[in-house]
């Protein structure tokens, strides 16, 4: 029975399905005495990512005591609210990537294709997804659906390989009078 | 979802975890962050092996085909 630093009441059982490659690795990071135990990595990996998902800005990597209680709840939210704060999130989080690769469109100058076309690798538009805005991969498509949209809003042609989005300006010919 | 590797097959593992936590995680799958409790601590399991350098990067985007035009 591994030991356990909180009081058992405040501990519960769960049961999770785990790929047999993850625990290979668990056991791996756990012979090497990493972490004492294949439930303590997995405690430690679920307090990391919470700990991400609060998505504190100015929270510093140190590791200072954090505070135990629970954060205060002063009303439930209801669906629709929560509904709500989660749409605009997403919202703020894709113009913001929009505006942030129209200012530096220069930087995949150097992936401009013959014919004028931006080539942005897609691994960016994931990574800020997930690494900066804190969304879940299965979200992930929705969102770029509409930075695509947006993109075409702007002006742009968008079509895309297995990896790469390529972004082409459409040039608005004028008919002279 | 990200389609399953051959050989890729599933373990059951039951642990202690602290209620707090499991339920800041339900909170996640209510916001739609993420699908199921399982998936949450498969992805933060994931990332930490990442960060220990070892296992796969978390770049498994999916391919599905987006909606493209103009």
């Amino acid at each position: 029975m591994p030991r356990t630093k909180a009081p058992k009441g405040s501990m519960v059982i769960i049961t999770v399905h785990l790929p047999k490659e993850i625990l290979r690795e668990i056991d791996e990071l756990v012979s090497k005495d990493k972490y004492p135990s294949r439930a303590e990595l997995i405690r430690a990996a679920v307090r990391d990512m919470l700990d991400e998902m609060r998505y504190q800005p100015h929270q510093q990597q140190q590791q200072q005591d954090p505070p135990e209680d629970p954060p205060p709840d002063p009303k439930p939210k209801t669906k629709a609210e929560i509904e709500k704060e989660r749409s605009l999130r997403y919202r703020g989080c894709v113009s913001k990537l929009l505006n942030m690769l129209l200012s530096n469109l220069d930087r995949f100058k150097l992936n401009v294709m013959q014919d004028g076309a931006y080539k942005i690798p897609k691994k960016v538009i994931v990574e800020f997804f997930t690494e900066d805005c804190r969304m879940h991969k299965s979200v992930v498509v929705p969102a770029y659906n509409a930075l695509v949209r947006h993109f075409m809003d702007a002006g742009f042609s968008v079509a895309e390989t297995h990896r790469t989005f390529i972004l082409r300006k459409e040039i608005e010919v004028v008919a002279d009078a | 979802m990200p389609r399953r590797k051959k050989g890729d097959a599933m373990k059951l593992v039951s642990m202690h975890i602290q209620k707090q936590a499991l339920a800041e995680i339900d909170e996640l799958v209510k916001q739609g962050v993420f699908p199921s409790r399982s998936e949450a601590i498969r992805y933060a399991i994931r990332k930490l092996l990442a960060k220990e350098g070892i296992g796969k990067p978390i770049d498994d985007y999916p391919d599905e085909v987006f909606l493209l035009g103009r």
